[in-house]
């Protein structure tokens, strides 16, 4: 009965419902002007709808925080308060009462976010449970919760300060915490850290819910509304709470809990990727970490190879793995390995499970040999990469990254372009795979039950998200679902056609797989995997694409040779001694041709020229052909 | 019956009360002061708007906080009062009402018993906005009324008011049932003169005097002289103007003086009683 009185409060204010049916007539025109969008203009995208309450979560909290403090306010300048203070109820049953105004008010907006949200879930028919569960749950964490810590905010300003101190602490924190200082702030600097844990916007991969993983929903998005929710309650209870009641108490021991367990949460590790701007996600953690060390990159040719590997993965926030490695060498005092440093070993075992030391630095890893001779060695490891995810949203890992352990030390990593290389293994490789996770996972391996795979490739992918597989004339397309542009059925059988109609070769195609909308470096955009699939940035561009691919095919060789000059010339001169044991002076491998090149027309010229061939899609050239022009023209 | 015993109340650095005892019972109480005397203070320590200790105050025998229900007991009207501007008289007593944990059927028979009470049941449907300074004055008291409370408490209620609404004031209060024990903070004497059965003097943070209205006159007696004020200054010993007035055409003075004066004495008014004890005369 009491709350109906504060209702009443809230109405006959005027300035407050005004208020609050302007906001909601703006919240329903960003509504209705994207279904309109949709209509006039076609798809675009079936998470346009989600965008569109996303953007205005902000407003949400400007709002929410401006018509809390207001309100509370002017209950508290009635007088009426110390009355109320006079009661069982107290001073907190009058805030009790504003906040379940004021709660309606945010369940009513949300409440508007959740039809036109359900309008497009069934309208456009979306038709994925798990889509349906990440709409609600951002409507809850970016809606809702943002409005709840925006009114607790404005209720605790108006019991700790007069009007303008009141105002002036609101602009600071919509300052501290607005996309737009987000903006100035840039990529690299430490401030963002500060302000990533203050911002309770919704995150995607560049601000916006890429057709793959939707917006960020991750361990830290999560935990930030709790921990402040729960901070603001603490604050509120001191402020209200007089003297040493158990209630006060209770309530300050409650909010602590809450707080200290939604901060464990925050700061537990895991890829951040869905970030926005975040200075370690995507390819900028990699290209930073990467031009830091790039004085420490090594290569050195395995003296083992791996025949099978058998891996256990396990994807939450980060990546567990154990990976078994059959090697064929079993006498070497030492085994070289690459791994990506973002994983760090906790254990190595030989076929008997004895313990193995090791050493891991950076991307580099040795494991000793123990008294007997090692047949398999395995490796229990976890972290996560920053370009290639894995994380409770989705999983993006390709064996362009050793997110498994390779034979011997490899240069990953391309500064100058800021990507990885294409690295394959040499000869095809057999694989078991399983990854334990709670969506389904897509491969290029066959699939032999749930996200168990087996089978031989020169790389692998493993991929999840909002993913699905289907075939189109005998090609499995394993594509963004919600990506209503560019991957309809009828899109996706014509794209294919006219791909398969241009293509200049003809390569068995078994597999397509899209890539995640962000930028991976410049050998990502296609790849051809020996096994027959094929991965590429969209479909649509495959016929000006594909090409490249085939050129990353003749020159990955050269590739190698070159960055074993650059950068280990031990190692080079080890190839070249292999070379000429193998090779003759007619048929010369490709570290004999760099040498003969390089003593014929001097070092700087060469490697200026092979830099040029490498990285000029264009030039279609073999390598050796690229060889016999240079010496020709010098 | 209210207690206290060895208030102690300390803002700060500066101490309002060191031991303060005070036994409140059935009646109207009076507590006198002149500012900054600590009857707010006092008033909010008992309402416990300001946290005491354990044992300084109980009701009935049992420390207040200790009792659960001790709010329920009580009637508060505060110095500045006010309601939500916007909401009818009915409403606003409503909000009260329901944070005073009155039962839900009762809700509406209490207001309609308070506001008749304070002679507002024309304006029950009327804005809290279109009330008179006197009139929500009387809306104030008419919430303390809410629930009947044992202990009614009214700080500084007449402040501000005509003399109109001093006397309604008066006239609410003298009908009060002598079996509650109401408490009156207020610096004008005459406000409980008429009604108060008891009065509590505070000075400086302690009481200086708890006793009928009698007896408080009776702390002036024989110390009350009316002298003419031309003869003020012939006057050597400590004394008080309390006030003046014409007399067949000279302006006498009424004064209190603890020394023994050869000017005519007169009747001791509960005012000069009060005004001896705090000027401590």
């Amino acid at each position: 009965m009491n709350t109906k009185n504060y209702f009443k409060m809230f109405i006959k204010d005027l300035f407050l419902p005004i208020l609050s049916a302007l906001f909601f007539i703006y919240i329903n025109f960003l509504h209705i002007k994207c279904i309109v969008d949709v209509n006039v203009y076609g798809p675009h995208g079936m998470l346009s709808m989600l965008n569109a309450s996303m953007d205005s979560s902000v407003l949400c909290f400007v709002f929410f925080m401006f018509i809390s403090y207001y309100f509370t306010d002017k209950v508290n300048k009635s007088s009426m308060l110390e009355c109320a203070e006079v009661t069982r109820g107290g001073a907190l049953g009058v805030y009790l009462r504003q906040l379940a105004v004021l709660t309606a008010l945010n369940l009513l907006f949300t409440a508007s976010y959740f039809i036109y949200n359900m309008y497009a879930y069934f309208g456009w028919n979306i038709d994925h449970a798990e889509v349906l569960g990440h709409i609600l749950m951002c409507l809850f964490i970016y809606i809702f919760m943002v409005s709840f810590i925006a009114m607790l905010l404005g209720l605790l300003l108006s019991l700790c300060f007069k009007r303008f101190g009141a105002y002036v602490v609101m602009i600071a924190v919509i300052l501290l915490t607005s996309p737009f200082t987000e903006y100035f702030i840039g990529m690299n600097s430490s401030i963002f850290y500060v302000y990533e844990f203050f911002c309770l916007y919704p995150r995607g991969t560049e601000f916006f819910a890429d057709n793959f993983l939707g917006y960020s929903l991750l361990p830290d998005r999560v935990s930030a509304p709790f921990f402040f929710a729960a901070l603001i309650f603490a604050f509120i209870a001191l402020k209200l709470l007089k003297g040493k009641s158990r209630l006060k108490y209770s309530a300050i021991a409650l909010s602590g809990v809450i707080c200290v367990v939604s901060l464990a949460v925050y700061f537990s590790p895991g890829t951040p990727t869905l970030s926005g701007r975040h200075p370690d996600a995507f390819y900028i953690g990699d290209s930073l970490y990467y031009y830091n060390n790039k004085d420490n990159l090594k290569i050195e040719m395995g003296e083992f190879s791996i025949s099978k590997y058998e891996m256990d993965l396990a994807v939450k926030n980060e990546l567990s793995a154990k990976v078994t490695m059959y090697v064929d060498n079993s006498s070497l005092e030492a085994y070289k390995f690459t791994l990506y440093h973002g994983y760090r070993i906790n254990r190595a075992e030989d076929q008997e499970g004895a313990s193995l030391d090791f050493t891991q630095d950076g991307d580099y890893v040795e494991v000793k040999r123990g008294a007997s001779p090692v047949s398999t060695v395995t490796l229990y490891y976890s972290g996560y990469g920053t370009s290639y995810y894995t994380n409770a949203q989705g999983i993006f890992l390709m064996g362009t990254i050793p997110f498994y352990p390779r034979s011997g030390y490899q240069i990953m990593y391309d500064v100058k372009t800021q990507g990885f290389y294409s690295n394959y293994h040499e000869t095809p490789v057999e694989f078991n795979v399983k990854v334990d996770y709670a969506k389904t996972v897509y491969s290029n391996l066959d699939s032999t039950e749930s996200n168990t795979f087996s089978g031989t490739a020169d790389n692998i992918i493993l991929m999840s998200g909002f993913l699905e597989e289907k075939s189109f004339d005998g090609i499995n397309v394993v594509y963004p679902y919600l990506d209503n542009e560019r991957y309809t059925d009828e899109r996706i059988s014509t794209d294919i056609a006219v791909f398969f109609d241009s293509r200049p070769d003809d390569r068995p195609i078994k597999r397509i797989f899209t890539l995640p909308p962000f930028y991976l470096g410049k050998y990502a955009n296609c790849l051809y995997f020996s096994d027959g699939t094929l991965v590429c940035s969209q479909i649509i561009s495959l016929p000006i694409i594909y090409p490249s691919s085939m050129v990353l095919d003749v020159k990955r060789n050269l590739m190698l040779v070159y960055n074993s000059y650059i950068h280990n010339n031990s190692d080079f001169e080890n190839r070249l001694k292999y070379e000429k044991e193998v090779y003759t002076v007619d048929e010369p491998g490709l570290a004999m041709l760099l040498q003969n090149a390089v003593e014929q027309i001097g070092e700087e010229k060469v490697l200026e020229a092979v830099d040029e061939y490498l990285y000029n899609y264009s030039d279609t050239r073999e390598s050796k052909e690229f060889f016999a022009d240079l010496t020709k023209e010098g | 019956m209210l207690r206290i015993e060895n208030l102690c109340k300390n803002f700060g650095k500066k101490q309002i009360f060191n031991n303060l005892n005070l036994e409140l019972n059935a009646g109207i109480y009076g507590l006198l002061g002149p500012n900054g005397a600590g009857k707010t203070t006092l008033i909010r320590c008992i309402t416990q708007l300001y946290p005491t200790d354990a044992n300084a105050i109980s009701y009935n025998g049992v420390p207040v906080q200790r009792q659960r229900d001790y709010l329920t007991h009580i009637g508060y009207l505060p110095q500045k009062f006010g309601l939500f501007r916007d909401l009818t008289v009915y409403d606003a007593l409503e909000v009260l009402a329901v944070e005073k944990k009155i039962p839900k059927g009762e809700v509406k028979g209490e207001i309609t018993r308070c506001v008749e009470a304070v002679n507002l049941s024309d304006r029950l449907n009327s804005k809290v906005k279109t009330l008179s300074g006197g009139m929500i004055r009387r809306l104030g008291i008419a919430q303390v009324f809410l629930g009947d409370p044992d202990i009614m408490i009214f700080d500084e209620p007449t402040a501000g008011l005509d003399p109109e609404e001093r006397l309604r004031f008066q006239i609410i209060i003298s009908q009060l049932d002598r079996k509650k024990t109401v408490l009156i903070s207020t610096h004008i004497v005459s406000d409980i003169e008429e009604a108060g059965d008891n009065v509590v003097v505070l000075n400086n943070g302690s009481v200086a005097l708890e006793g009928t209205c009698a007896e408080v006159c009776e702390a002036a007696n024989g110390k009350v002289y009316l002298v003419p004020r031309d003869e003020l200054g012939k006057i050597k010993e400590k004394y008080f103007v309390q006030s003046q007035f014409s007399l067949g055409g000279k302006t006498m003075c009424r004064i209190i003086s603890s020394a023994q004066l050869s000017y005519e004495n007169d009747q001791p008014t509960l005012e000069d009683g009060y005004m001896s004890l705090i000027k401590e005369v």
